[in-house]
C-alpha cells in the first residue's frame, strides 16, 4: 500500500473479534462449556511490510475541520485502530482534539453508504457503480455548453492539491470554480486577517504576549485551528509568573471566556463599541451605552490595556458588525504573527453560497454538485435552500453518509474517508501535509470523488485527453514536491508531509460584500449561537463518541439547550430542564433550559449541532443495517433542535454568518432531565480544583481554606515516589511491615521480575487544561469504552427511548471525565467575576487504595509496578469497590454494551472494526476503570525485552497525555528520576485530591494559576475566591 | 367484659412481668394443649388463599429477576454511584428481622423469661425463614450471580482464594454459620413435638415422616436429659451469634470510608435495630396467628405485654443510636461527614429519613402505655410501621451516603424501577411461603413446653361437664385479662367453670 | 479419638472434598484438552517437521509459524507459502489437489484455508507468542510433539493453573529440552530452583 513508518515496529496482539470473542468467552466459561475456538484464517498471499498482531502506522492528515492537522494513524492487520497527532507535523506537534480522535467513528461508521444510490420516482435504491457513472456522464453530456456556465459544486472547504484538480475538471466541462465552504468557519475574521495581516490567519503569538484580549474568539472551541492554538495558549500560559492576562469580551463565556482571568459581559456585537473605545474612537460612557458594560470597567480595561505591552487581541467575526470589529482590533492588536495558517485560504463566504442558492432559487442551475458539504442542515432555516435546491434539474451528493442535502439529491456517488484515499493539504505556509490511505476501503461500495471524476472524464472523449492518469493518486504525486520521486517520496510519506507548496491558485481577496439589512428584531432577549465544542456545525452528531462527550462548558451531551442566566431564569420562572420555546420572526424551537451563570441576563445562547432531521425510525439497531438510515445517521436521530432554524439569511459586511439575533423565550409546562454528567458545580471547599494567584507562586502557600487542617503538603511523596512495595501496602502502611515479611513473591523489591522497580504516576496541570475533553475522546478510542446515551441503550424497563437516558441515570462509562467547578458568583446574580477549575479526573491508582481490600474475590489489587489493577475476567460485580472509591472513577457495565445481540450493543458492524485488539472488552456485569494504559505499558515492556533492555525514560504515554492539546497530562514512573514526570512531582503547586484520606494517589495535581486583575483594577473579592 | 366470678386469685390477674411463673389459666390439661395446638394444623381455605398469594409474589420476584440476569443489573434502579439499592437494603433488612428469633428462642431461654415459651416457635422459625431469604440478596445483586461461589473459598484450579479481607466474605460465613445455627436449634426443640404428631397421626405417609424426624423419640427420661442439655448448648451457643451475625453485616458498611457509613457505632446500633425490626416481624406474625388459630389463651396479653417492653427497649436503643450518629458528624468537625447529614435529615433525602424517626423513635413511644401495650390491634398496626421504618432505615444508611459522596461532581439520586420492586415483593412471598408451609407441617407453639406452664388439674368438672365446658373451651376459653379484644372471644364468655 | 469418632468424622469430611470437586469443575475447569478436529486439509506435521530418521523433513516451526518469535501471534503460513512448494512436489496427491483448489492459482475465486483453531486462550487473556519463544520455551512444553502428531491435537489444558505453575514455579530449559522429543541425552536431574526461568505472576500480566 505505501510505506509505512520505520521508527514504529511495534508489537501488539491480534484479535479481529476480539468484541465478539470476549462476550462470548465470559459467558460461555460461565455456562461450563469449553472455549468457542472458531477458526483460524490465514493470509492468501502474505502482505509484505506487516506482521500479524503488530501495528502499522501511516501518517496521514485529519480533515474533521478545515485545520488539517497532521495525524499518525496505527493500524493493525488492516484496520485503523487509533489516530493519534504526527508529534513532528509543524501544526499540531501530536496533539489532536476530540474532534480529530473520532474520525475513526466517521470511517466506520454503520451509516456510510455501501455502494452508489440512484433515486428514480422518489425512491432511493442502490446502484452499481457502471449505471451511476454512465448517469452521471449522460447527465453532464445534457448540462453541456451555457447550461454548464450555471452549475454549482459545493464542496467541503479543502487546502491542497484538490481544490485545483477540481476546477480543472469543471473548467473542462464549461463551468465555473467550486464554492469551497465551511459553514463553521469565521469568514469576516478571515477577511479581515487577510486585509490587516494578509494571511487568511496568523499562528497567533501567545507567548509574546503581556495580555491577551478576546473579543469574542473562541480560540479554544474551534475558531480556526483550535489545536495549534491551545498548544501555543498552553505554553504562553505554563510560564506563570511571566504569563499572559487573559480578558475575554463576549455576551456569552464560552470554553476560551472561562479560561479567561477576566471576563468583560458585552451585548451581542457590542464589542467593536469596546474595540474602538480602547482605539481611542469615543468615550467610555457611549462605548458603555452600545456595549452594555459598565463605564467604570471600561476604564479599567483601557488602564490596563494601555500598562500591559505587548497585548495581542483577537477578534471574531459572527457579530453583524464583524468585519469592522475583526478590522479594529486587528489594529489593536500589538503582536506580530509572523508564521500563517493558510488552511483557511479560499474558504467561501456565506454570502457567497446564498448567493448559489438564489440562482438555484431562480432556476438558472442546471446541475449542483455536493460532496462533504451540508447546506440543507448547515444554512439557516429561512434561507430556504431545500427549496431553492429542489429546483435543480440535476443533483449529485458525494457525501459518505446520508444527510439532510444528500437526501435531496438524485444521484449518491459515496466517497471515500480521508482515512482510506489519497490527498494533500496545505496546512501551514512551506508544508504540504500528505494524506495517504491507512487502510483498504471499509466498503467496496464507495470510490473517491477525484477518481469518481477522471473515470467521468474518461468516458467523454472531448474531456478524456486532459486526464492520461488511471487515477488520482498519479495525478497527485505528480505535483508534490520533488515530482514525487520514490526517493524523496517515501522518507517524506513516513514523515507525513513534505516542505514546498502545492498550491495552484493564488486565493484572490474577496470583494467586499455588502451586508445585507438587519432583518426585523422580534423579541426581548438577545440570541446568540456558536458552532459546538464537541459537533462543530453539526458534522460531529452522527458519531457517538462526539454525542457522548459533555460540552466542555455546560457538560450537556446528546440533547441541545438554551443557556439563560439565573436572573433571567427566575425571572421568568424558568428552572434546569424546563423545555422552553424559543421564538422570533424566523420560527421557534423546544429546547431544554440550562440555567448558566456564563450569559448576559439579556442574551439566550442556544448551541448548534443538533436537531437533524429524523425521518421515521426503522429497526436500525437489529445489527442488519443495510437500509440506509436518512437524516443524518441514527446517532443523530431525534435529538435537540437546530439553531439556525431561528436565524435569518443574513451576512454581515465580511460575507460571514451572523451569530446573533433577538427572540423571546416562554415555558411550555414540559420538564424533562437535562442530559447531564455534572452533579455538582462547586466543590464546596473541598479542593478538588485547587489554584493559586500568580502572586503567590514562590511564597508559602497558606492552604487551610484548601483542605482540611492538618495536612502538611508533600504527604504523599513518599508513598509515590517509592517502589510499591514500601508504599502504603507496606513499609508506609506499617514500619514493621519487612519484619513481619508482609511483602511476598512480585512485591519483595528483589523478586526476579523486579516489577516493584516502577511506580506508574500521573501529573496533571491545571495551569495547562482548558477542559477542551480530547483527553476523554482519546481514553474512549484507546480503551474500547461503550458509548451508552443512544436511544435504544436504555434498559427496556423504563420504555424510554429518549437519547442520553443512560446517562441522566449516571451510567455513562468516561474513565477519564472532565469535571469543571465554579467559583463565585454563589447567590445567582450577574456578575462577571467567576471563575471555572476543570480537573480531569481519572483513576488515582491510589497506594493504599479503598477499593482494593473490599473486593471479596481480588478482582481489584494493587500490583507491584504501583497500579491499581482491575481484572474484568474476575469480576463478580458487587460493586463495593466502587462504592468505597471516594473519587468515584469506578464504572459498571449495566447492560450487555458489549454483547452483538444486545440492543445496547454499542459496536454495531462496522464500529467493532476500531476496537482496540490489545484491551478486553468488557462483559455484563463487571466493573471497569482506568488501567493507566496498562496494554501501553506492557506493549513497551515487550518491545523492550525483545530488544534486551529495559524500558527507556518518557518512551511511551498514556492515550490521554498523548491527545491532550495543551499538554497538561505527563504519565511516567515516579520511582525513576529520569521520566519527566518527576520534575512536576517536586512542584510547589502540587497537591493531591483528598490527601487527607491517605490513599496515596499515583495522580498528582499542579494547581492551577489564576491571574488577578492589578490591585488598582482589582475585582472585589478576587483574592479572596482562591 | 371480663366475666365478674373469675375463680382464679388477683394475682394471676393482673399483667405478669416476664417470669418462669407463666400460668395459661385457660387450659386444663396437657391433653388439651396437644389438641388444640395440632388443630391448627388443619389446612383451611384461607390458609390456601394465603398461600397461593405469597406464591404469586415469589413467581413476580423470580420472573423479574430471570430478566435481570438477561439484560444486566441495568434494568434495576441503579444511579451511580449509587451502586447499592433496594437488594441490599432489603438483605440487612431480612438479616435483621432474623435476630428476634435467636434472641427470643436462646437468650431469653437462658434468662428463663418465661413468657417467651409461647411464642418462641413462631420466632425461631421466622428467623430460619428470614435467613433464607436474606440470603439470596447478595447472590441476587451481582453483577454476575452465576459466579457467587467465587466468593466461597474452596481449592479450585485458578490457585486463588477470595480476598478475606473483604467484609463481604465475612458475610458468607456469618450468614451460613447463622443459617446452621439456627436451623438445628429450630430442629432440636421441635423433637419432642414431632414426636407427639406421630403418635396422634394416622396418615401412614405423615407417620413414616414425623417418625424419621422424630428421631425415635420415645419421651424417656434420658432422652430429656439429653434432650434439655442440648437445648441448653445450643442456645448458648447462638446467643453470641445474635450479636456477631449482625455486628459483621455491618461491618459492610462500618469498613468503608463513605461519609455516613464509616462509623464506629454500626455493630452495636445495628444490632439493636435487628432485634427491634425483628420483634416488630414477631408481632406483624404472632397476633394474626393467635387471632385466627384462637390461641389467645396460648399467647396470652401478658405475653404480649412482656414482648411489646422489650421493643420499646430496643427503639430507645436505636433513636439513641440515630442521635449519636448526628452528634458525632457535628463533633467530628469532618466536613464530609457534616455536610452528608444535613443533605440526609434536611435536605434531599429528609422524605426517607423523617420516616424512619417516626416510625422507629417516635410511635413505638406509645408502648409507655400499658394500656396499648395490652391492645393486640395496636400492637400490629405499630409493628407494620415498625417493619417499614426498620426497611427505611436501611433505606436511609445505603442511598443517602452513596449519592452524596466526596466527589461533589457525582454527587446524584436514586430510584428504584419495578424490578426492584418486583424482586422485593418477591422476598416477601418467598418468605411467607416458607412460613405458611411451615405452620400447617409443624406446630407453631411448642407442645411440650406449653406443657410446662399448663397449672394442675383441677378435681372438677365432671367428664360430661368437662366434654361441654371443652367445647366452649375451644370455642371461646375465658382468659384472665381478655377484655378488649374486639368481637372478643370472651365476649360470649360462659364462665361455666 | 476413638474409632467411632472418627467413623463419625468420615461422611463430614466426605461431603467437602465432593463439594469442593463439583464447583471446582463447574469453575471452568473442564477444558478442552485433547480436542482434535478434523481439518479441511489433513495437513501431515511429521512430513513435514517430522525428524529426518524417521522420514520427515526436520522443518524448524518457524519456518511456516514465522511470527511466532516477533509478534504475539504465532502467524499461519499463507495458502502461496505452501504452494511455494507444492507447485513441484507431490502435486497429484489429493490434498494437495485440494490445496490448490484454495490457491487457484491467484486467480479471484481462491480463498484461504479455513483452518479449525485448536490452542486458544479466553479473550480476556494476552499471550504474547514470541515473549515465550524468545525466553526459549520450546514450542512443545505447550503444543506437545506436534511433529509426531498425525492429526494435531490440545496437548495442554491452557487452564489458568497451568500458565501460572510455570510462571511462578519457572520454567526448566532442560524439561522443555526434554519435552521436545528430540533430545534423550539431557540427564534427568532435577534443575535447581534458581536456575529455572521465572515470569511475573500478576494478575494485570495477562489480564487487562
Amino acid at each position: 500500500m505505501s510505506e509505512h513508518k520505520p521508527a514504529a515496529t511495534q508489537v501488539k496482539r491480534r484479535e479481529f473479534l476480539k468484541v465478539l470473542g470476549a462476550t462470548t468467552a465470559a459467558a460461555s466459561a460461565a455456562a461450563c462449556v469449553p472455549e468457542e475456538t472458531g477458526k483460524l484464517i490465514p493470509y492468501l498471499v502474505s502482505p509484505d511490510q506487516t506482521v500479524p498482531g503488530v501495528s502499522t502506522y501511516y501518517a496521514t492528515l485529519c480533515r474533521e475541520c478545515s485545520a488539517s492537522c497532521g495525524v499518525i494513524a496505527e493500524t493493525r492487520d488492516g484496520r485503523a485502530i487509533k489516530l493519534e497527532g504526527n508529534p513532528e507535523h509543524p501544526l499540531n506537534k501530536g496533539a489532536l482534539c476530540a474532534r480529530g480522535q473520532s474520525a475513526l467513528q466517521g470511517l466506520y461508521n454503520p451509516d456510510r453508504f455501501r455502494s452508489p444510490m440512484i433515486k428514480s420516482a422518489g425512491a432511493w435504491k442502490a446502484a452499481t457503480w457502471d449505471e451511476a457513472l454512465t448517469l452521471l456522464s449522460q447527465r453532464l453530456g445534457e448540462v453541456r455548453g451555457g447550461a454548464a456556465q450555471s452549475a454549482v459544486f459545493l464542496n467541503q472547504h479543502e487546502s491542497g492539491s484538490f481544490p485545483a484538480f477540481l476546477d480543472g475538471w469543471l473548467a473542462s466541462y464549461g463551468m465555473r470554480p467550486h464554492l469551497s465552504v465551511d459553514f463553521e468557519a469565521d469568514t469576516a475574521a478571515i477577511e479581515a486577517h487577510r486585509r490587516a495581516y494578509g494571511m487568511s490567519w496568523p499562528r497567533w503569538n501567545f507567548a509574546d504576549a503581556k495580555l491577551i484580549i478576546s473579543f469574542g474568539a473562541d480560540f479554544l472551541d474551534g475558531w480556526g485551528a483550535s489545536v495549534a492554538h491551545q498548544l501555543d495558549f498552553a505554553d504562553a500560559r505554563a510560564k506563570l509568573a511571566s504569563a499572559p492576562r487573559f480578558i475575554y469580551v463576549g455576551p456569552r463565556r464560552s470554553l476560551t471566556g472561562l479560561n479567561a482571568d477576566q471576563w468583560i459581559a458585552s451585548k451581542p456585537s457590542g464589542e467593536l463599541a469596546i474595540a474602538n473605545f480602547l482605539l481611542g474612537r469615543g468615550d467610555a460612557n457611549t462605548a458603555s451605552q452600545t456595549s452594555g458594560v459598565p463605564a467604570a470597567t471600561l476604564q479599567r480595561l483601557a488602564q490596563e490595556f494601555a500598562s500591559a505591552k505587548p497585548v495581542l487581541a483577537l477578534a471574531g467575526g459572527r457579530g453583524d458588525n464583524g468585519l469592522e470589529l475583526a478590522t479594529a482590533v486587528a489594529s489593536l492588536n500589538g503582536v506580530r504573527s509572523a508564521e500563517g495558517i493558510t488552511a483557511f485560504d479560499g474558504i467561501a463566504r456565506q454570502s457567497d453560497v446564498l448567493a448559489a442558492v438564489e440562482r438555484m432559487r431562480s432556476g438558472q442551475v442546471a446541475a449542483a454538485f455536493v460532496r462533504g458539504a451540508n447546506p440543507a442542515y448547515a444554512l439557516p432555516k429561512s434561507a430556504r435552500f431545500a427549496e431553492a435546491f429542489a429546483k435543480v434539474p440535476f443533483k449529485v451528493s458525494f457525501s459518505m453518509y446520508p444527510d439532510e442535502t444528500t437526501e435531496l439529491c438524485d444521484l449518491v456517488l459515496p466517497d471515500l474517508h480521508t482515512l482510506e484515499s489519497w490527498g494533500d493539504a496545505e496546512s501551514t505556509r512551506g508544508t504540504v501535509t500528505l494524506q495517504q490511505p491507512a487502510m483498504d476501503p471499509v466498503f467496496a461500495g464507495t470510490r473517491a470523488t477525484a477518481d469518481v471524476l477522471i473515470a467521468v472524464a474518461k468516458k467523454d472523449p472531448a474531456t478524456a485527453a486532459r486526464y492520461p492518469d488511471a487515477e488520482y493518486r498519479t495525478w497527485l504525486l505528480r505535483r508534490l514536491p520533488g515530482g514525487g520521486n520514490p526517493q524523496t517520496l517515501g522518507s517524506e510519506l513516513a514523515k507525513g508531509f513534505a516542505s514546498g507548496s502545492t498550491l495552484a491558485r493564488t486565493i484572490p481577496a474577496a470583494a467586499p460584500a455588502a451586508a445585507s439589512p438587519a432583518a426585523a428584531a422580534t423579541g426581548d432577549l438577545f440570541l446568540v449561537t456558536y458552532p459546538s465544542a464537541t459537533l462543530g456545525d453539526g458534522r460531529g452528531a452522527n458519531k457517538p463518541w462526539l454525542q457522548e462527550l459533555p460540552d466542555p462548558v455546560t457538560k450537556v451531551l446528546w440533547s441541545s439547550w438554551a443557556e439563560i442566566h439565573p436572573e433571567t431564569a427566575q425571572r421568568l420562572g424558568i428552572e434546569r430542564g424546563d423545555i422552553v420555546e424559543v421564538r422570533n420572526a424566523f420560527g421557534a424551537i423546544r429546547v431544554p433550559a440550562l440555567i448558566y451563570l456564563g450569559v448576559r441576563p439579556d442574551t439566550v445562547a442556544v448551541p448548534m449541532g443538533q436537531g437533524h432531521s429524523s425521518p421515521t425510525q426503522t429497526s436500525w439497531y437489529d445489527g442488519k443495517d443495510r437500509a440506509v438510515q436518512w437524516g443524518y445517521g441514527r446517532y443523530a436521530r431525534a435529538i435537540g433542535a437546530n439553531a439556525l432554524d431561528l436565524f435569518p439569511v443574513r451576512s454581515n459586511s465580511g460575507g460571514g454568518f451572523v451569530g446573533s439575533t433577538t427572540c423571546a423565550i416562554s415555558k411550555t409546562g414540559d420538564h424533562v432531565t437535562v442530559v447531564s454528567t455534572e452533579g455538582s458545580a462547586r466543590q464546596h471547599d473541598r479542593g478538588i480544583a485547587q489554584a493559586i494567584s500568580v502572586n503567590e507562586i514562590g511564597a508559602p502557600v497558606e492552604r487551610e481554606h484548601e483542605k482540611p487542617p492538618g495536612d502538611a503538603p508533600h504527604q504523599f511523596l513518599p508513598g509515590l515516589r517509592s517502589p510499591v512495595a514500601a508504599d502504603a501496602q507496606g513499609e508506609l502502611g506499617s514500619p514493621t511491615a519487612r519484619d513481619r515479611g508482609i511483602l511476598q513473591g512480585m512485591y519483595k523489591p528483589d523478586h526476579a521480575s523486579g516489577m516493584t522497580r516502577r511506580r506508574w504516576a500521573m501529573t496533571v496541570d491545571l495551569a495547562r487544561c482548558t477542559g477542551c475533553s480530547a483527553c476523554v475522546t482519546a481514553c474512549y478510542a484507546e480503551n474500547n469504552i461503550p458509548t451508552v446515551g443512544a436511544p435504544w441503550q436504555n434498559g427496556v424497563v423504563y420504555a424510554q427511548h429518549q437519547p442520553g437516558f443512560n446517562i441522566t441515570r449516571g451510567r455513562e462509562m468516561n474513565w477519564l471525565r472532565l469535571e469543571r467547578y465554579y467559583e463565585g458568583a454563589e447567590d445567582g446574580r450577574f456578575t462577571e467575576d467567576f471563575e471555572a477549575r476543570f480537573v480531569p479526573m481519572l483513576c488515582q491508582h491510589c497506594g493504599n487504595a479503598p477499593c482494593e481490600p473490599v473486593c471479596p474475590v481480588y478482582a481489584t489489587y494493587h500490583a507491584p509496578d504501583g497500579l491499581n489493577v482491575q481484572v474484568y475476567n474476575r469480576c463478580v460485580g458487587t460493586r463495593y469497590c466502587s462504592n468505597n472509591c471516594p473519587y468515584k472513577v469506578r464504572y459498571f457495565n449495566w447492560f450487555g454494551y458489549g454483547e452483538p445481540d444486545r440492543a445496547q450493543y454499542a459496536f454495531p458492524e462496522p464500529l467493532n472494526w476500531q476496537l482496540n485488539p490489545d484491551v478486553t472488552v468488557r462483559t455484563k456485569g463487571v466493573m471497569e476503570k482506568c488501567t493507566f494504559c496498562v496494554q501501553r505499558i506492557r506493549e513497551a515492556e515487550h518491545r523492550a525485552a525483545s530488544e534486551q533492555r529495559t524500558v527507556a525514560a518518557d518512551e511511551f504515554t498514556t492515550a490521554c497525555a498523548a491527545a491532550c492539546p495543551s499538554r497538561a497530562i505527563t504519565f511516567g514512573d515516579a520511582a525513576d528520576a529520569t521520566w519527566s514526570v518527576n520534575k512536576f512531582v517536586e512542584d510547589e503547586r502540587a497537591y493531591h485530591v483528598f490527601e487527607e484520606l491517605n490513599t496515596y494517589t499515583a495522580v498528582v495535581y499542579l494547581k492551577k494559576v489564576n491571574h488577578p486583575a492589578a490591585p488598582a483594577a482589582q475585582a472585589p473579592g478576587a483574592e479572596a475566591r482562591r | 367484659m371480663a366475666t365478674a366470678a373469675s375463680p382464679y386469685p388477683a394475682s394471676e390477674q393482673r399483667p405478669n412481668v416476664p417470669s418462669a411463673s407463666v400460668r395459661l389459666p385457660a387450659v386444663a390439661d396437657y391433653e388439651q394443649v396437644d389438641r388444640e395446638i395440632i388443630a391448627t394444623l388443619r389446612p383451611t381455605l384461607g390458609w390456601f388463599a394465603l398461600l397461593a398469594t405469597a406464591i404469586l409474589c415469589l413467581l413476580i420476584g423470580i420472573s423479574a429477576w430471570t430478566y435481570q440476569i438477561y439484560s444486566g443489573l441495568g434494568v434495576a434502579g441503579y444511579n451511580p454511584p449509587v451502586m447499592w439499592g433496594v437488594y441490599i437494603i432489603t438483605f440487612v433488612f431480612w438479616i435483621g428481622i432474623g435476630h428476634a428469633g435467636t434472641l427470643i428462642s436462646a437468650i431469653l431461654y437462658l434468662f428463663r423469661a418465661g413468657f417467651r415459651t409461647s411464642i418462641y416457635r413462631c420466632a425461631e422459625a421466622m428467623t430460619v425463614f428470614a435467613v433464607m431469604t436474606a440470603g439470596l440478596f447478595p447472590i441476587l445483586h451481582l453483577g454476575r450471580p452465576w459466579k457467587f461461589f467465587w466468593l466461597i473459598p474452596y481449592p479450585n484450579w485458578r490457585l486463588i482464594w477470595p480476598q478475606f479481607k473483604s467484609p463481604l466474605v465475612w458475610d458468607v460465613f456469618a450468614i451460613l454459620t447463622y443459617f446452621t445455627v439456627s436451623s438445628t436449634f429450630l430442629y432440636i426443640g421441635l423433637i419432642p413435638d414431632i414426636a407427639t404428631m406421630r403418635d396422634r397421626e394416622t396418615n401412614p405417609v405423615r407417620k413414616a415422616i414425623y417418625s424419621a424426624l422424630s428421631l425415635g423419640w420415645r419421651n424417656s427420661d434420658r432422652e430429656w436429659r439429653h434432650f434439655t442439655r442440648a437445648y441448653l448448648f445450643l442456645a448458648a451457643f447462638s446467643t453470641p451469634l445474635v450479636l456477631s451475625v449482625h455486628s459483621v453485616v455491618s461491618f459492610d458498611f462500618a469498613m468503608a470510608l463513605t461519609p455516613g457509613w464509616h462509623a464506629t457505632i454500626f455493630p452495636p446500633y445495628f444490632v439493636a435495630g435487628a432485634i427491634f425490626s425483628g420483634m416488630g416481624m414477631v408481632f406483624t406474625i404472632i397476633i394474626p396467628i393467635r387471632k385466627f388459630f384462637k390461641l389467645q389463651h396460648y399467647v396470652t396479653l401478658n405475653d404480649l405485654d412482656a414482648a411489646a417492653k422489650m421493643t420499646l427497649f430496643t427503639s430507645l436503643i436505636v433513636g439513641l443510636a440515630y442521635l449519636t450518629e448526628f452528634q458525632i458528624a457535628w463533633l467530628s468537625g469532618n466536613k464530609y461527614e457534616q455536610q452528608y447529614f444535613w443533605n440526609r435529615v434536611f435536605g434531599q433525602w429528609a422524605w426517607a429519613a423523617w420516616i424512619m424517626i417516626i416510625c422507629n423513635m417516635v410511635l413505638p413511644m406509645s408502648l409507655f402505655s400499658q394500656k396499648l401495650r395490652r391492645n393486640p390491634s395496636w400492637l400490629w398496626i405499630l409493628s407494620l410501621f415498625i417493619n417499614l421504618g426498620m426497611w427505611f432505615e436501611r433505606f436511609v444508611i445505603v442511598v443517602p451516603s452513596l449519592s452524596h459522596e466526596f466527589e461533589p461532581w457525582q454527587w446524584t439520586t436514586y430510584a428504584p424501577t419495578w424490578v426492584d420492586y418486583s424482586i422485593l415483593l418477591g422476598s416477601f412471598g418467598w418468605f411467607f411461603m416458607w412460613f405458611l408451609l411451615f405452620c400447617k407441617q409443624l406446630p407453631i407453639m411448642a407442645i411440650s413446653e406449653l406443657k410446662e406452664v399448663v397449672p394442675p388439674k383441677r378435681k372438677h368438672p365432671h367428664p360430661e361437664e368437662f366434654e361441654h365446658s371443652r367445647d366452649e373451651g375451644i370455642a371461646h376459653p375465658q382468659v384472665t385479662g381478655e377484655h378488649e379484644l374486639p368481637g372478643g372471644l370472651g365476649a360470649a364468655g360462659g364462665g361455666t367453670h | 479419638m476413638t474409632e467411632r469418632r472418627k467413623w463419625t468424622a468420615i461422611p463430614g469430611l466426605l461431603a467437602l472434598a465432593i463439594g469442593a470437586v463439583v464447583l471446582s469443575a463447574y469453575s471452568g475447569a473442564s477444558s478442552s484438552q485433547n480436542r482434535q478436529p478434523v481439518q479441511p486439509i489433513n495437513f501431515p506435521h511429521p512430513k513435514h517437521a517430522g525428524p529426518v530418521a524417521q522420514g520427515g523433513m526436520g522443518l524448524n516451526c518457524l519456518y511456516c509459524h514465522n511470527t511466532a518469535n516477533k509478534s504475539p501471534d504465532p502467524g499461519m503460513p499463507a495458502v502461496q507459502t505452501c504452494m511455494g512448494c507444492h507447485l513441484v512436489v507431490a502435486g497429484n496427491k489429493p490434498e494437495i489437489v485440494k490445496l490448490a483448489k484454495y490457491y487457484a492459482m491467484g486467480a479471484p475465486t481462491a480463498k484461504p484455508i479455513p483452518w479449525v483453531r485448536i490452542h486458544k486462550v479466553p479473550e480476556y487473556v494476552r499471550f504474547p507468542h514470541f515473549r515465550h519463544v524468545n525466553a526459549g520455551v520450546t514450542c512443545q512444553t505447550c503444543h506437545g510433539q506436534v511433529q509426531t502428531m498425525d492429526r494435531v491435537y490440545q496437548y495442554s489444558s491452557l487452564n489458568m493453573g497451568w500458565c501460572v505453575k510455570c510462571h511462578v514455579n519457572g520454567y526448566d530449559p532442560k524439561e522443555g529440552l526434554r519435552a521436545t522429543g528430540y533430545d534423550t541425552t539431557t540427564a534427568m536431574t532435577e534443575t535447581p530452583s534458581a536456575e529455572r526461568k521465572r515470569a511475573r505472576y500478576d494478575c494485570a500480566n495477562c489480564h487487562y
